[in-house]
């Protein structure tokens, strides 16, 4: 925590220091392609009533036309951070010699804590991994050993399109610049999502995906992406919730969208490719996975969403459709004027075992968090969340009990323009309390 | 709500005392159990606007709750449609309906933006990023109409002779039409009996896209 107060005032300063860069120029940028975070509190700027003014702007300029009635629409954004990291940036650390974990024979190395509790930006990358200290491969994307850095999070480039009223395709790809080792660029790129979506019938809310798309469970995946997010970093649960599969989706909702339904079966779990174990791009076994949510908007004076999901499937990473990966949760949003409340709760389990020695995982986990609009053109945001888990992925035990609370603000300068503040205090449950709070800034311009 | 056009055919005929000689028509509109709220019976092919005000009336239609307030409305040709956003957070309004196809783009709590209805007929107005917001818009096309009463009737005086097409108009129904010859110093009866339809409907957002992330 030391760490972190050393920079709370750069912290500070490196947010006025983008609000006063961008606040004059883009403040005036009224006439966006792509929306702000949507409903009940989670965009918007800026104070001053401005007059009426006449005119008859005319219909949107932001889609293009081409090729014989094909729409086509760019859009993306660009995630630039600046955080500190307590400690040397690990937040976990290895019961040596197994003194608080000796039941523990069958493994040789057992680690207390959560390597991914201390995330920097809204991907969810870990302020440090720590030293490789078996033979797993890990690409340790940060590596920032504790020191203070800018970095940029993420630039995002994506396309939508449509060929009449009933077929849309939409590709959106990550690039994330980071430090090379041994021979390595470092640089990711990634391919977020690429589906396809047919909307059979124009009067009713049926959509049916096939390629890359988003999660089935939950809702945090509705807000994974930075401009999206109200605040930066991601729960402790998202690992589990908001991974983009591979397959077929069907989407669709009932009674006036006061009941929704989400139905998927992929090759694979809703786990996110950066926390591993659980996720295949290319199947490798014969089993596949269903999953599903359902969801009630209750008629109440405010907006009451609550849903449950479950995913079921052969475990990712190994060749047998035997091991099991099962996973169920509930959720809920509320949205009262300024004020919005999420919570979500899941349990996740997967065999392990077998001829590939896979992972095993015995998870539960959840969060409740709070936005409130405080003008226009800011939020403030709270979360608490846990994760209580026993990871084995042989030879490394992770036993995490963590628990985090998290406060922060965002500041929405234009519609284009999004700064945000975030600060993270991780509280180890058992065994040893480490220095591994998280201070957090991001800026993001989209489009 | 529109009582501020109420108005508007009066002034109207009373710059055109040519008019003063003309009929009437007078009858029903029914549509089952459903009470005539917002309801208008208007004469398409009449004359014309020409003789309007100068200074044409606006409407304010607020952008409150995540609601577009209110959420009907029927407007004389030529008015303006004012768009206050009285949320903390950003709105936008745009539509699609042909003829007054506009898009307001995203704009913050406090400013208000405008646009002015250049043609006849009915527009459906959305916000881009919010698809609970809905609001339906009559542009009048020409200063003979009026609100149907509580118990479903209403009456148009002071019509030219002539043959037109009268519109019985509801934003939850079909519009009705019927073709009526007007006489000098005589009323037409002329009833309706609507048949309901979707609203709001299911609609896509400006870039003829499903709406947000939730996919």
């Amino acid at each position: 925590m030391n760490g972190c107060a050393r920079s709370l005032g750069a912290v500070a300063l490196a947010v006025g220091l983008a609000l006063a860069a961008t606040g004059g120029s883009l403040a005036g940028a009224d006439e966006p392609p792509e929306p702000p975070p949507p409903p009940g509190g989670e965009g918007g700027p800026a104070p001053s009533p401005s007059p009426a003014e006449p005119a008859n702007p005319p219909p949107s300029a932001s889609s293009l036309s081409v090729f014989g009635g094909v729409r086509l629409r760019f859009t993306g954004y660009l995630d630039i951070g600046f955080f500190d990291a307590a400690g040397d940036g690990v937040a976990y650390v290895r019961d040596v010699g197994k003194k608080l974990h000796p039941e523990e024979t069958d493994v040789p190395w057992v680690f207390l804590g959560d390597p991914w509790s201390n995330p920097v930006n809204s991907q969810g990358d870990s302020a440090d991994l720590g030293r490789d200290r078996t033979t797993i491969p890990r690409f340790d994307p940060i590596a920032s050993g504790g020191k203070p850095s800018f970095l940029v999070n993420m630039v995002n480039l994506g396309m939508v399109g449509g060929a009449g009223e009933k077929l849309l395709f939409e590709f959106s790809v990550d690039f994330e610049p980071r430090s090379g080792t041994l021979g390595s660029s470092g640089d990711q790129i990634d391919i977020d999502l690429a589906y396809l979506e047919w909307m059979p019938w124009k009067s009713r809310d049926i959509h049916v995906f096939a390629g890359k798309f988003e999660s089935t469970f939950g809702i945090e995946y509705r807000r994974r992406k930075a401009p999206d997010r109200p605040g930066i970093t991601p729960s402790l649960i998202a690992r589990y919730t908001t991974g983009t599969p591979t397959g077929l989706k069907l989407r669709g909702s009932l009674l006036h969208q006061k009941v929704t339904y989400n139905l998927g079966l992929t090759n694979g779990t809703v786990t996110t490719e950066k926390f591993a174990h659980f996720f295949d791009e290319l199947d490798t076994n014969a089993g596949k996975t269903v999953s599903g949510r359902i969801s009630f908007q209750l008629p109440l004076p405010f907006t009451l969403e609550v849903g449950a999901s479950g995913l079921s499937g052969a475990q990712d990473l190994q060749p047998s459709a035997r091991d099991r990966y099962n996973q169920y949760g509930v959720d809920l949003q509320l949205v009262a004027h300024d004020l919005t409340v999420r919570a979500e709760l899941l349990r996740a389990t997967a065999d392990g075992g077998g001829v590939t020695r896979a992972p095993s995982l015995n998870a539960r986990g959840g969060f409740v968090e709070a936005f409130y609009q405080l003008w226009p053109w800011a939020e403030v945001l709270g979360r608490a969340d846990f994760r209580k888990a026993r990871l084995l992925t042989y030879p490394n035990l992770y036993l995490s009990d963590t628990a985090r609370a998290t406060v922060g603000a965002r500041f929405d300068i234009s519609p284009n323009a999004i700064g945000k503040v975030e600060y993270l205090h991780i509280m180890e449950r058992t065994g040893p309390e480490l220095d591994d709070d998280v201070a957090t800034v991001s800026f993001v311009f989209k489009f | 709500m529109p009582s501020n056009f109420r108005l508007l055919p009066l002034a109207v005929l009373a710059a055109s005392p040519a008019w003063a000689a003309g009929g009437s028509v007078a009858g029903n509109v029914k549509a089952g159990a459903d009470s005539p709220f917002s309801w208008v019976v208007y004469l398409e092919r009449a004359p014309s606007l020409s003789a309007a005000p100068a200074s044409a009336p606006r409407k304010e239609i607020v952008q409150q709750d995540i609601k577009f307030k209110p959420e009907v409305a029927y407007v004389p040709l030529g008015a303006t449609l004012d768009f206050p956003n009285r949320d903390k957070f950003y709105h936008n309004a745009f539509s699609a309906s042909p003829g007054n196809q506009f898009d307001l783009g995203l704009y913050r709590g406090g400013v208000t933006k405008s646009v002015v209805v250049r043609e006849p007929g009915e527009l459906d107005i959305y916000c881009n990023i919010h698809p609970d917001m809905y609001a339906r818009v009559l542009v009048l096309p020409s200063p003979f109409y009026a609100e149907v009463a509580s118990d479903g009737s209403y009456q148009i005086k002071d019509i030219p002779p002539g043959k037109y097409t009268l519109v019985a108009w509801s934003p939850r129904h079909q519009p009705a039409r019927q073709e009526v010859r007007i006489e000098a110093g005589r009323q037409t009866a002329a009833s309706f009996s609507l048949k309901a339809r979707p609203f709001p409907e299911r609609h896509m957002n400006k870039n003829g896209e499903p709406y947000g992330r939730y996919k």
